[in-house]
């Protein structure tokens, strides 16, 4: 495999902003491995990116955990550590694509992602896209596509770090890594090991009393190896390429009341290369991947394997003209308990860019996908942003976007013995929305706030129904989703003082129209577990190389039944933590202390699955 | 004469203190739980959400989750079976666990504690002692090699004090002729136990996988299922022999063994396990179907008989997309209404 690597190095042509370094590499002009940005076909939605300074408290912290902590986006958690899924806008699970390094790593089978087998430190950037947007990404992005990336550096010279992270119920985190950068060539190698015991302290509710116990069946350890590669081939071509394997070995946390023993483990191999030619105004660009995953549980296997290639051309025609089209080969190979099947999926795809006006910019995307020689959908989108408002220190952008997106079965869907429906349907939908963003910037003072109101309806949502003596999947269900997301961001760095807040809030309705099998007590009823409302902040204040912050949770109630019967009740978690930088010769370094859940709220995020109480935390990372 | 006079001094007597009770003792009022409905909502796998609605039928008010109503806690379990015995409830969780509450209110009086229960079934007592059948832990193979009647000394619950081996999954159980009896799914046998020794006397094989015993008109029979055919064994008091089985052509008989006895002999079965189910009414007398369409729909999964009223309750899961509902449905199978309750309504209590 490291021959693999050699072979196929990465280069960047983009300058990068000046990122600050030590030793006697200060003096170099840093640049960046090319990636594509997300948001350049766009136009009328909008990609976020989650701050470096967000995640640094977050490390060893899993995916899921993080997008609940500092997103408006709600994750179904079965406990810490455990399944972790997500829900963009009031959609299901499956309704997501979550990619790495522009690969698609949603499993086939399963139609989804688990969350928490992805650690933070596993990429340098995690973005959001909200909304639909599979006309840009392809099957699954009904709600939104999550992103993560690795990001590569040259002219930096040598670089050792090591980091660790002790806190509450036997957590233990160990990262290493080595970087090795000049200018034609930059390497990254990195290895993890991520332990929780997870024996918090719960009031067992199944239990007469609700006698106070110790979580147990819930250990999770993760070991993981990436290595990350960039060449400059000439000033014309570049190779970077990304290697990630991790191991995931859990005790599966049971549900209060029962005495699961199940375990999993999972273990997942993802590789990626890239291979850029920059040639005037045109990008061409041939990706090849692989996303392998083998989930083992209770000794039930289950692996899939997607071989990946795609070449698209990014041309830019003119000042206001910008165009890309592309095709994008997957083979999809899945060795099931209950069965094998071999796919393979052609898609082809156009985006289009117009800037009318500077202060204007059109996106229209096109996608067709074609799966074991079935049409998926037709998925085009249209969006645009307009700048109505510049001031030297205001700035107003409206924008709206209509798309269409689509799921393709899951192979689990469609091939499962007994059960699997081939002649299941995509589900689609067609989603709208509206933005306005807002910046004022003066001085040492920025805010940044966005509001967007959206609608979304999806169709031939498939579910599993009891049949004669098995369960099988029909595209039964009808959706209409609407919402409210609202963002704001601030800072303001007077003297050596800096202070930050952000807030995100979404209000997200999801009424299911059909009542699924007969069941009319459920039409016009919210989704279970989607709250109606979800809010977090945080409150960052700090002098020179010291830093404070306070965040803060609040998760609606959420309903645990298509009926609305039951009800989980709302949620509020405080967390506070302090860090501090520390520079000493050449070695650089940070070190902070947090404390997650201040209050010691019982609370359960998916019913009767326990959640940890106040607990702490202790990380430290030095780089030389 | 002296008779006479003692005779009605004596009744007068009794008259007496018979208007005397009347008036100084009050009516002792029944609880809230003790009229009405109990509807048992077994609770989705994976979700341990099993709760008991309560149904006025003359009101029409519905109260859902009264456990965790009366208790400030979920009951968090997958509810097997629920008994009234006196003034005790039980509720068998197949999630290893038994609760007892009082009938009048459902407060709690109690549980079996410790690790002991693994996968409860069922329940019965015998002389002030609790039985509980329980298939035990699952193989590798999904198999249950080591099932056990759990035995309780007290009726309120505590510890399991013994562990009597039977024959694998052992379900319903019903005190005879001073033995406990129960149907063991697994090897299609009825193990006979003596209570007071708490052993297994013998075991007796059983035509089809037997599920649960009843009595009607004195006589008790044991309930099992055969391929696409519904087997009513009659146990002879004697020696427990079943010779003259009843065997009613059903197409796939609901997986859960769920049936209810009517009037006059008359047996309600759920045919189908899929979306499309139908009810099916039997005559244990006459030992013929009687009407193999005695009401269709979808989902069917547990039933219970009002007999005052003539009314079949009929428990429907919608697919186990959410709650449930029920349907009432009368003597001739006319719907008389549908109401809600909670996941996977598996059956009915009349107190």
């Amino acid at each position: 495999m490291i021959g693999l690597f050699l072979l196929i190095l990465g280069y960047q042509i983009q300058v990068a902003p000046f990122l600050p370094l030590s030793g006697d590499t200060l003096e170099l002009g840093v640049v960046e491995v090319y990636a594509p940005p997300l948001q350049k076909y766009a136009h009328g939605q909008w990609v976020r990116t989650l701050d470096q300074d967000q995640l640094e408290g977050l490390q060893g912290l899993d995916l899921g955990s993080a997008l609940q902590q500092k997103s408006g986006l709600f994750v179904r958690q079965y406990g810490p550590g455990m399944l972790a899924s997500l829900t963009m806008r009031g959609s299901s699970s499956g309704h997501n694509a979550l990619y790495w390094n522009g690969l698609p790593v949603n499993s086939p089978s399963l139609g989804q992602a688990d969350f928490s087998i992805f650690p933070i430190g596993g990429s340098d950037e995690i973005s959001i896209h909200y909304g639909s947007s599979g006309a840009l990404y392809g099957t699954d992005a009904i709600g939104g596509s999550i992103h993560l990336s690795n990001k590569l550096n040259f002219n930096e010279g040598s670089q050792w770090s090591i980091g660790t992270l002790v806190g509450s119920f036997g957590r233990w985190n160990q990262m290493g890594e080595y970087r090795y950068s000049g200018k034609v060539f930059s390497s990254r190698t990195k290895v993890y090991r991520n332990h929780a015991e997870n024996d918090f302290p719960f009031a067992d509710l199944s239990l007469s009393g609700t006698p106070k116990k110790y979580q147990s069946h819930a250990q999770v350890s993760q070991v993981g190896l990436m290595q990350d590669i960039g060449w400059v081939l000439d000033d014309k071509q570049q190779i970077s390429t990304s290697f990630w394997l991790n191991h995931t070995d859990r005790q599966i946390q049971p549900v209060m009341g029962s005495k699961g023993q199940d375990l999993q483990f999972d273990r997942n191999l993802r590789w990626v290369l890239d291979y850029f030619r920059f040639r005037d105004r045109i990008t061409w660009n041939l990706k090849a991947g692989l996303v392998g995953d083998h989930l083992d549980f209770n000794q039930e296997k289950n692996q899939t394997l997607q071989f990946l290639l795609s070449g698209d051309l990014d041309w830019k025609l003119s000042k206001k003209w910008q165009t890309k089209a592309g095709l994008r080969y997957t083979l999809v190979k899945g060795l099931l308990s209950t069965y094998s099947h071999d796919e393979e999926r052609w898609e082809g795809y156009y985006a289009v860019n117009f800037k009318p006006r500077e202060s204007m910019g059109f996106s229209f995307q096109w996608r067709q996908l074609v799966f074991g020689g079935r049409w998926a959908p037709i998925t085009p989108s249209l969006g645009g942003d307009w700048e109505f408002f510049k001031t030297p220190h205001h700035k107003g952008v409206l924008n709206g976007n209509i798309s269409r997106s689509y799921k393709v079965p899951t192979l689990n869907d469609r091939f499962w013995v007994p059960g699997g429906n081939p002649d299941l349907l995509p589900e689609k939908s067609w989603s709208g929305e509206l933005g306005l963003k807002y910046r004022y910037q003066k001085g040492p003072f920025r805010a940044e706030g966005r509001l967007a109101y959206y609608k979304m309806l999806v169709d031939q949502w498939i579910l599993w129904l009891p049949q004669e003596g098995y369960w099988a999947p029909e595209n039964i269900r009808k959706v209409a989703n609407s919402g409210l997301e609202v963002f704001v961001d601030t800072n303001w760095k007077p003297g050596k003082w800096h202070f930050s807040g952000k807030v995100d809030y979404a209000f997200s309705e999801a009424i299911n129209q059909s009542g699924d099998q007969g069941n009319s007590r459920s039409i016009g009823k919210q989704l279970p577990y989607t709250p109606l409302h979800k809010a977090q902040t945080t409150l960052s204040m700090g002098k020179g190389s010291i830093t404070g912050f306070i965040a803060a949770l609040f998760v609606g109630e959420r309903f645990t039944a298509t009926d609305n019967t039951g009800v989980l009740p709302a949620y509020r978690l405080y967390d506070v933590g302090i860090k501090r930088s520390i520079s000493i010769y050449k070695i650089n370094g940070n070190m902070g202390f947090q404390i997650n859940n201040l209050l010691n709220t019982d609370y359960q995020v998916i019913r009767l699955r326990a959640m940890p109480g106040r607990n702490y935390q202790i990380n430290i990372q030095f780089t030389l | 004469m002296k008779n006479l006079t003692k005779k009605l001094l004596f009744l007068s007597l009794v008259l007496c203190l018979s208007f005397a009770c009347d008036s100084v003792s009050p009516e002792i009022p029944s609880g809230e739980f003790e009229d009405g409905v109990l509807i048992v909502n077994e609770g989705a796998f994976g979700a341990n959400d099993g709760e008991i609605y309560h149904f006025d039928p003359e009101t029409g008010n519905i109260q859902s989750d009264i456990f965790e109503l009366k208790n400030n806690r979920p009951f968090a379990g997958l509810i097997q079976n629920m008994y009234i015995i006196a003034d005790r409830s039980y509720l068998v969780a197949n999630t290893g666990k038994v609760e007892v509450v009082n009938s009048a209110d459902f407060t709690s009086r109690g549980a079996v504690s410790g690790e002991d229960l693994e996968n409860s079934r069922s329940l019965t007592v015998f002389s002030e002692k609790l039985f509980i059948s329980d298939w035990g832990p699952y193989d590798e193979n999904w198999e249950n090699p080591d099932s056990f009647i759990a035995v309780v000394q007290d009726l309120d619950g505590g510890p399991v004090d013994n562990k009597i081996e039977v024959p694998s999954r052992p379900e319903g159980m019903t005190v005879y002729n001073d033995k406990i009896l129960v149907a063991c799914q697994g090897e299609s046998l009825m193990a006979v136990i003596n209570p007071e020794e708490e052993s297994v006397d013998r075991t007796i094989e059983v035509e089809g996988t037997p599920f649960s015993f009843f009595i009607y008109g004195g006589q008790l029979y044991l309930y099992a299922l055969g391929e696409d055919e519904i087997l009513v064994h009659p146990i002879s008091a004697a020696d427990f022999s079943m010779d003259e089985t009843l065997a009613f052509r059903v197409s796939e008989p609901i997986y859960n063994g769920n049936y209810v006895l009517g009037n006059d002999g008359e047996m309600y079965v759920i045919s189908g396990n899929g979306a499309s189910t139908v009810v099916v009414k039997l005559s244990i007398v006459s030992g013929e179907i009687l009407d193999e369409t005695f009401f269709a729909g979808n989902n069917f999964y547990g039933l219970g008989f009002h007999h005052e009223t003539n009314t079949l309750y009929i428990g429907e899961h919608n697919g186990w997309q959410g709650n449930g509902n029920v349907i009432r449905v009368n003597a001739t199978g006319d719907e008389l209404e549908s109401i809600p309750a909670g996941r996977g309504p598996s059956g009915f209590l009349f107190p």
